[in-house]
């Protein structure tokens, strides 16, 4: 099946961080996703409540 | 990639662009040419640019290429030759074709008219004096065609001003007292239920934290008769609201909850929200840790709500007639004369939350139902009726502001708009659930197409609560109807966030359902579900389309301006 898959620009929120990752749920039911810490580019320390942004889209499996 | 000559047809007036390396010489036809739906595209991002005295597909078609030409060039008359200014119409009019009489008597052949018709709707009227007998076919007297009442059902409304907790559950001069020990009792309705409070939430009061909001159920009975027909009573002012959490604290729609203050999350007003009056009578569950992922783990909170709900409805079959005080007769037709049309609602059915009951015992109800997920999510047709009687518990999928909870299919806007319409005749609501994977999804899809086609229907609106995979399944919904000459129109929450990842032909008259300014599923519980003014919408797209009236291709993008300027035509 052919899709048109364009990465939307999500708003989302830090739910918790540790020394190895960080949590961080997606505005709009999009879920929560788990990613280690230098995926994460910030000009200050992670924080839970920060806000973030993320070009997302689905998750196609191949 | 190249297009086909329906599409070259469609397209005659657009660009003509080469999809593919071709050769001097080559005559050009629509196997030679881009799809100008991709053209748009193709310009903002510099790949394509068309000449102002760039030839049309039309023009171009039989036309000869007097050099070699690379893809995405764009024809220009430098390009070709031998072009043709009604190619198209030269190409349809091949297809006609008149076929002379074939009749063995010359002489008779004069005095008659012979004509073929495809088809012919309306009514012929002929000469006095004519030979009926003489005619070729059979002459009736005109019958007129009756509507018949095939069910009736009928709601009496009981307000209720005031709700409080006391020793026994009771309902007199609307006042509704619940027992205090019920939610201890409603433990034993399933063994994940570690504990259930209640309580009273009158409107002045409603700047109250919350666990996320699973369901806004509607207190209704049974009084006389099932489901869809007899006497149902039902209590106004007043709205059960379950909400729900695990013992670890994880709230059960952790993946975009609607956890907060209730008079922040919630859309009061919406079809499925609490109205701005209502009492609310919160039931808050907490489930077995870890099971809030689980279709078992929110399935026992809804059991356990249900329980508490189903004594408060053993008091409600009580009530006297006369202190009602809203009488609505609901009525299932069978109109005769009228198109068929079928309203189809997809609903949730990935697995825990994304799942429904249908068909409880008592309204809005749990027991008794069998649930979409466990039926394979295949078509199953509710009567109008039976959907405005509470035949849909939603176990309800996770986004807050694009799920419909049991109190939406309780005053769905489009069941009662196409159930009373006057133009059409609603045949029946089609629930089909929407599986996880593409396969399942094809194959209710394909079941829905033949019922479609068995019930031999002129027209169908489909909806979808909620976005995400389960647009596949609404694309292959539409088309599934669609490719069997029915006209369809489709309802959904798409705007920003939930884009289309797939579509086809017949999804070409779309009705968008997003009310927030930025186009995303804003966790404010029902605000972009379908309302009274996005039914009309739908209708009178239905109707315009099944009338043939021509449909404008939509935006590329979402575009409130649109949703505006339709609504504006309306009033």
């Amino acid at each position: 099946m052919d899709y048109e898959l364009t990465p939307k620009l999500l708003p989302g929120t830090i739910l918790e961080v540790t020394e190895r990752d960080v949590k961080v749920t997606l505005k709009g039911r999009m879920g929560i996703i788990q990613v280690p810490l230098r995926s994460v580019i910030s000009d200050h320390a992670l924080q839970v409540g920060q806000t973030i942004q993320v070009y997302l889209s689905y998750i196609q499996v191949v | 990639m190249s297009i086909t000559f329906e599409t070259a047809k469609q397209h005659q007036n657009d660009p003509a662009v080469l999809c593919c390396l071709r050769t001097k010489g080559t005559i050009i036809s629509a196997s030679d040419l881009e799809d100008p739906s991709i053209f748009p595209d193709l310009e903002e991002s510099g790949l394509l640019n068309i000449p102002e005295h760039g030839l049309t597909i039309g023009q171009v078609l039989g036309a000869t290429l007097e050099r070699d030409a690379d893809s995405m060039t764009p024809l220009t008359p430098e390009l070709v030759s031998h072009i043709s200014e009604n190619q198209m119409d030269e190409l349809e009019s091949e297809k006609i074709t008149t076929s002379p009489n074939t009749g063995e008597d010359p002489t008779h052949e004069t005095q008659v008219i012979r004509f073929n018709i495809d088809k012919l709707v309306g009514q012929i009227e002929l000469p006095p004096g004519l030979n009926v007998n003489a005619l070729p076919f059979a002459t009736t007297a005109s019958k007129k065609a009756e509507d018949k009442v095939i069910r009736t059902l009928t709601q009496r409304a009981y307000p209720v001003d005031q709700v409080c907790v006391g020793a026994e559950t009771s309902f007199q001069d609307k006042v509704l007292t619940i027992r205090e020990a019920l939610c201890e009792e409603s433990l034993k309705a399933d063994p994940l239920v570690k504990n259930v409070e209640l309580d009273i939430i009158r409107p002045e009061d409603r700047h109250i934290y919350s666990n996320t909001i699973m369901d806004v159920i509607p207190i209704a009975t049974k009084v006389e008769g099932i489901l869809g027909e007899g006497v149902t009573h039902v209590m106004n002012g007043v709205i059960v609201v379950l909400t729900g959490v695990d013992e670890k604290g994880i709230q059960v729609h952790e993946f975009g909850s609607c956890e907060g203050y209730l008079d922040e999350k919630i859309r009061f007003g919406r079809p499925g929200s609490p109205d701005s009056e209502d009492i609310m009578i919160r039931v808050n569950v907490t489930v077995q840790e870890n099971t809030g992922m689980e279709r078992r783990g929110p399935f026992a909170a809804h059991k356990a709500c249900d329980s508490i709900i189903q004594e408060i409805r053993d008091v409600l079959k009580d009530a006297p007639a006369d202190a009602s005080t809203d009488q609505k007769v609901f009525r299932d037709w069978k109109k005769s004369g009228k198109p068929r049309v079928i309203l189809v609602k997809e609903i949730m059915g990935q697995g825990a939350m994304h799942d429904n009951v249908l068909l409880p015992s008592e309204p809005a109800g749990v027991i008794g139902g069998r649930r979409n997920v466990d039926l394979g999510n295949v078509p199953v047709v509710l009567s109008p009726n039976e959907v405005r009687d509470g035949g849909i518990h939603a176990l309800t999928c996770i986004g807050p502001a694009t799920k419909e909870v049991t109190r939406h299919y309780f005053r769905e806007p489009l069941v009662n708009l196409m159930a009373e319409d006057e133009e059409i005749n609603l045949a029946g609501v089609v629930f089909i659930g929407s599986p996880q994977v593409n396969d399942e999804k094809s194959y209710v899809s394909a079941r829905l197409g033949a019922l479609a086609e068995a019930l031999d229907v002129e027209g169908a609106i489909v909806t979808t609560e909620g976005f995400g995979n389960n647009h596949i399944d609404f694309a292959g919904n539409i088309e599934q109807i669609g490719r069997r000459g029915i006209k369809v129109v489709g309802v959904s929450f798409c705007a920003y966030q939930g884009q289309l990842v797939v579509g086809n032909k017949y999804m070409d008259a779309m009705v968008e359902l997003n009310k927030d300014p930025e186009g995303f599923e804003n966790e404010i519980l029902a605000d972009s579900t379908i309302c009274p003014t996005d039914a009309e919408r739908a209708l009178i797209m239905l109707k315009t389309k099944m009338a043939g009236v021509p449909i404008e291709p939509a935006n590329r993008k979402w575009s409130q301006e649109v949703i505006d300027a339709n609504e504006q035509l309306m009033s």
